[in-house]
């Protein structure tokens, strides 16, 4: 290939990119010529698979390096904890949803994936998605609008698989699917919708290029006529469950990794799949892989992953320090494993991985605004209470003893480098005062005391709560047993800590039992994460599960909120109807104020960074990635890894 | 006599399977939440939005949203009319698959096992009481408290941490990395031994120590007996003196404990197997417990009750045919 040819195939790709418009560069791809991986050429050279020309679509998506051109290698070993852990897998296997989002624009900016080029319009209503042409599934047929027809309105929106989740909702409305073409289709939403470019991009949302129709459809009661006898035939009774079986779906089930036929659009396929029982899951090149690096090499750049399924999170972690895991993070970064990581890292040659948090705080302390008792209702809601409890405690002095001296303290939301930071909310009420705060519970009434020293309400109840959490998180128990001492101390008010099986505070906490809980928050406040500390729509804002309940069956059950409450409703719709990312910012923003005016909940640290592990030799790593399973390893795009070592293979130990 | 003695005990394990299998239904569902109460809490537990809605059509589409008693008979119906053991809600996969597949390697594990105690222990117990308070009784005695007293785990993992740390290889699983899912050939056959053996040992040294103390305080009681005597009195050479009266007699408490080995098939070595990441039985059965897995955790343990009853039946039998002492009532 010449040079300039490749220059220009390189500047459109980065055009189409940037721009993530419908391109017309057609002929940069032409005058690439391709190359593969020697364990395809042999195929190919015995005729047992098409040469790479056929098997790439007319124009392959063409991948910018990290790091570089790579060479092709054997393998990529990465660990599991326990069998519910498969989310390792698509952490390196990745999601082939129609795009995804860019690991080098802060995961800002959208960039293809199945689909080779999308558009939204102005009034971000309708996005337009487009198919390459001559794109092929991992068993060689074309992929088009058919397989994506039958993803979409055969079994997203199936009605025995509902409900589905509310990003395929607009201004109360579902999307409406328009098959333009074999290679074209678009969704089209009542309302402005701009949330929903991040939200097919999230990897539990890739239902539209998931499933492949000739396959699946045979789990399909509407296609397949020979249902029951299949069912039958497989020990099964649900069709529901034999799709699983041969199709798996997009986003938590394991078995989408138990079934070696499934064709699919990923990089690699299964070889040797993940059941119940499984120890390892083997996946190996797929041929019909549709990206190239800008030389025009077929990826992956590494033959085979391999897994290894240990059973607990300490068996995982032998494994990492045994040389085995070539690059973890999920389940390894704890701070409590660094010691291991760090001395086993030289010997096994590797080093530890920046795992970075992007906002919110280790421990997101909510007082039940809605409780059901009055007496303690009316006292939650003085904010008075709220600031004097945020005040009323050494955040400095927690964060040295429960947190090893790691953090800075720091109520919750987004850090300084995003642009959704707001210092108000972020960083208000956090000087150790205890003064201003008896005088502030002094001054809401809680004049008397009892003989241990705890102040007590109007009624003579003494000022005590017990906060829920489970005996998961030791790490939150610690620094709340602190934050008890400190406020029985200072200022007068018992805290109880109820630490308890998952389950079981799971349960209470839903049922709006509690009268506090406490528990970590990762807020981005970025598409595709509730902003929990801002708004009460979900339940994970466990501080007014009556308002979020109110709020989700449109005020037939719950709590009816106050007006501050409704007004951040009002603006929390126009988030997810905000047409740019400059309109959801301000919307955004907008209940931020709100919110920190209310000062409803507080934290105490800054969610800290942690570390994971990555081998030395392996190249297009990025330097860090975000703490959060919001944004897995797969959006480096795994498929360009690849071994910087003098054969191309991975370095043994 | 024997015949009749066995069917009728055949014909009582199953009111008392029957009776099991409710009470471990009972056992599993007692906790708080269901299944699906545990999946939204791994799901939290590792950072994700859960879209409650979607987990709430979950439990109704599992049934979980029908009480205990409805629950328990629809699956216990199916288990006794079609031998079907129902459907894993964490694998969607039918249990009896799930089950099987890993129930081989745990019969290898628990046969080799014992096999290896046996094999050391009775000799050494027979050896130990023979030469009551000599140099070599207290040696292997000492041994004997030290694996008693040494946690199966704990001993994995000092095993498998000096082996990683030290020697620079994993002992942990079954297989090494290119046999764990190969067809079975010699040379993964060899693999397996070349495996086997540290499970088999950790496993191992606890029963070992109990055993060679209980056969050596059997042998204690018996070797001073009149028939033992007699024995030598009459010219029996003290090898077969001793194998054929005294020991036989000593054997008697392990026979009858022989219906305890099979259900430590599946829970004998639980932690060892989470410990070393064996492909055994073991691990998923915790699991299936921890994510509340009622129909894959229910049919284990409604298959270790199985086995314990026919494991007592078994040494009943045995015990019946080795010691004519014993009769039927």
């Amino acid at each position: 290939m010449d040079n300039a040819a490749f220059r220009k195939s390189r500047l459109s790709c980065a055009t189409l990119a940037l721009l993530a418009s419908v391109s017309t560069a057609g002929s940069a791809w032409a005058q690439m010529s391709y190359q593969e991986a020697p364990m395809l050429a042999e195929r190919v050279a015995a005729g047992t698979l098409p040469p790479v020309e056929e098997r790439l679509p007319n124009q392959p998506e063409v991948v910018p390096m990290y790091e570089g051109i790579g060479q092709y290698g054997d393998e990529f070993r990465f660990g599991m904890s326990g069998y519910s852990d498969h989310e390792q897998i698509q952490n390196w296997a990745g999601n082939m949803g129609p795009i995804q989002l860019d690991p080098d624009t802060h995961y800002t900016e959208a960039l293809p994936l199945a689909a080779g080029a999308f558009s939204v319009s102005d009034d971000a209503k309708e996005y337009t998605f487009t198919i390459r042409e001559g794109h092929k599934w991992s068993d060689g047929t074309p992929f088009t609008t058919a397989d994506v027809e039958f993803a979409v309105n055969d079994i997203l929106l199936h009605p025995d698989l509902a409900p589905i989740s509310a990003i395929w909702y607009a201004g109360g409305e579902l999307f409406e699917l328009e098959i333009v073409d074999d290679y074209t289709f678009r969704f089209t939403f009542a309302e402005s919708y701009g949330d929903f470019l991040y939200e097919i991009a999230d990897r539990d949302n890739t239902h539209p290029t998931f499933y492949q129709k000739a396959y699946c459809s045979q789990a399909h009661p509407d296609y397949n006529d020979n249902l029951d006898a299949d069912l039958a035939a497989n020990n099964l009774t649900d069709w529901r469950d034999y799709l699983l079986q041969l199709c798996g779906n997009p986003s938590k089930s394991p078995t989408r990794w138990g079934n070696p036929d499934r064709p699919s659009l990923e990089a690699w396929i299964v070889t040797e799949p993940y059941v119940g029982g499984s120890t390892q899951v083997i996946l190996e090149r797929n041929p019909y892989f549709w990206q190239v690096d800008e030389e025009g090499r077929q990826l992956p750049y590494i033959d085979r992953l391999i897994g290894t399924v240990y059973s607990d999170p300490e068996g995982l972690l032998l494994g990492a320090i045994g040389g085995n895991v070539d690059y973890g993070q999920r389940k390894l970064e704890a701070a409590a494993n660094r010691p291991a990581l760090a001395e086993a890292a030289p010997r096994i040659g590797a080093e530890l991985y920046d795992v970075t948090a992007i906002g919110g705080s280790s421990l997101w302390f909510q007082l039940n605004l809605t409780h059901r008792d009055p007496e303690l209702r009316a006292l939650f809601n003085k904010r008075d209470f709220r600031v004097a409890l945020s005040i009323g405690f050494d955040r400095q002095e927690v964060i040295d003893t429960a947190l090893l001296g790691e953090g800075v303290p720091w109520n919750n939301g987004p850090f300084e480098d995003s642009p959704m930071f707001h210092e108000q909310f972020a960083t208000q009420y956090l000087e150790f005062d205890p003064e201003t705060a008896n005088a502030l519970l002094d001054g809401i009434g809680l004049t008397e005391r009892n003989a241990d020293g705890i102040r007590l309400m109007p009624s003579g109840r003494p000022v005590s709560f017990t906060a829920e959490i489970t005996v998961a998180r030791n790490d939150i128990v610690d620094q709340l047993e602190i934050m008890s001492a400190m406020w029985r101390d200072n200022i007068g008010v018992e805290m109880r800590i109820n630490a308890t099986e998952r389950a079981l505070m799971y349960a209470k906490v839903d049922n709006n039992d509690h009268d506090a809980t406490a528990w970590d928050d990762n807020a981005s406040w970025g598409p595709g994460r509730f902003p929990s500390s801002l708004v009460p729509a979900e339940f994970n804002s466990r501080w007014a599960i009556g308002y979020a309940r109110w709020f989700k069956t449109g005020g037939e059950e719950g709590m009816e909120p106050p007006d501050h409450i409704l007004e951040r409703y009002h603006l929390y719709q126009n988030v997810k109807t905000s047409r740019n990312f400059e309109e959801r910012r301000a919307n955004i923003l907008a209940m931020a104020d709100i919110a920190a005016e209310q000062f409803e909940t507080f934290g105490v640290s800054k969610m800290m960074s942690n570390r994971g592990i990555v081998k030395t030799a392996l190249r297009n790593v990025r330097d860090w990635n975000p703490s959060t399973s919001q944004f897995p390893p797969a959006l480096q795009r795994p498929w360009t890894f690849w071994w910087g070592t003098a054969d191309g293979n991975r370095p043994t130990n | 006599m024997l015949l009749r003695y066995t069917i009728r005990r055949i014909l009582w394990t199953i009111p008392t399977l029957l009776v099991v299998s409710l009470l471990a239904f009972l056992i599993i569902q007692a906790p708080p939440g269901d299944f699906v109460t545990a999946l939204t809490a791994a799901l939290l537990e590792s950072g994700d939005d859960v879209d409650i809605d979607q987990l709430n059509a979950l439990r109704e589409r599992y049934g979980l949203d029908q009480s205990v008693w409805v629950q328990y008979w629809k699956w216990i119906s199916q288990v006794l009319i079609a031998g079907d053991f129902g459907i894993s809600f964490e694998w969607r996969a039918p249990v009896s698959d799930l089950i099987w597949e890993r129930m081989g390697l745990s019969v290898l594990l628990a046969t080799a096992t014992v096999l290896f105690t046996w094999s050391l222990a009775l000799p050494i117990g027979i050896y130990s009481a023979v030469k009551k308070y000599t140099i070599g009784d207290y040696v292997v005695t000492t041994i004997g408290f030290f694996g008693l007293a040494t946690p199966n785990f704990l001993l994995a993992l000092i095993l498998m941490y000096v082996a990683v740390v030290h020697f620079g290889t994993d002992v942990s699983g079954l297989f090494s990395i290119e046999y764990q899912n190969a067809p079975w050939s010699w040379a993964k056959f060899v693999d397996l031994l070349e495996h086997l053996w540290i499970p088999v040992i950790i496993l191992g040294t606890s029963s070992t120590a109990s055993i060679i103390r209980v056969m050596r305080a059997n042998l204690l009681d018996e070797l001073h007996r009149p028939y033992v005597v007699t024995g030598r009195a009459k010219g029996l050479s003290e090898t077969r003196l001793l194998l054929r009266y005294p020991v036989r007699i000593a054997l008697n408490p392990f026979v009858s404990t022989i219906g305890w080995v099979f259900p430590q098939i599946i829970s004998g070595s639980v932690i060892v197997s989470v410990v070393l990441s064996l492909p055994t039985a073991g691990p998923l059965f915790l699991t299936a417990l921890k994510s509340q897995d009622m129909y894959l955790a229910g049919s284990f343990v409604l298959l270790l009750s199985v086995l314990a009853v026919l494991g007592m039946l078994i040494s009943d039998i045995l015990l019946a045919i080795i010691d004519p002492r014993i009769r039927f009532k």
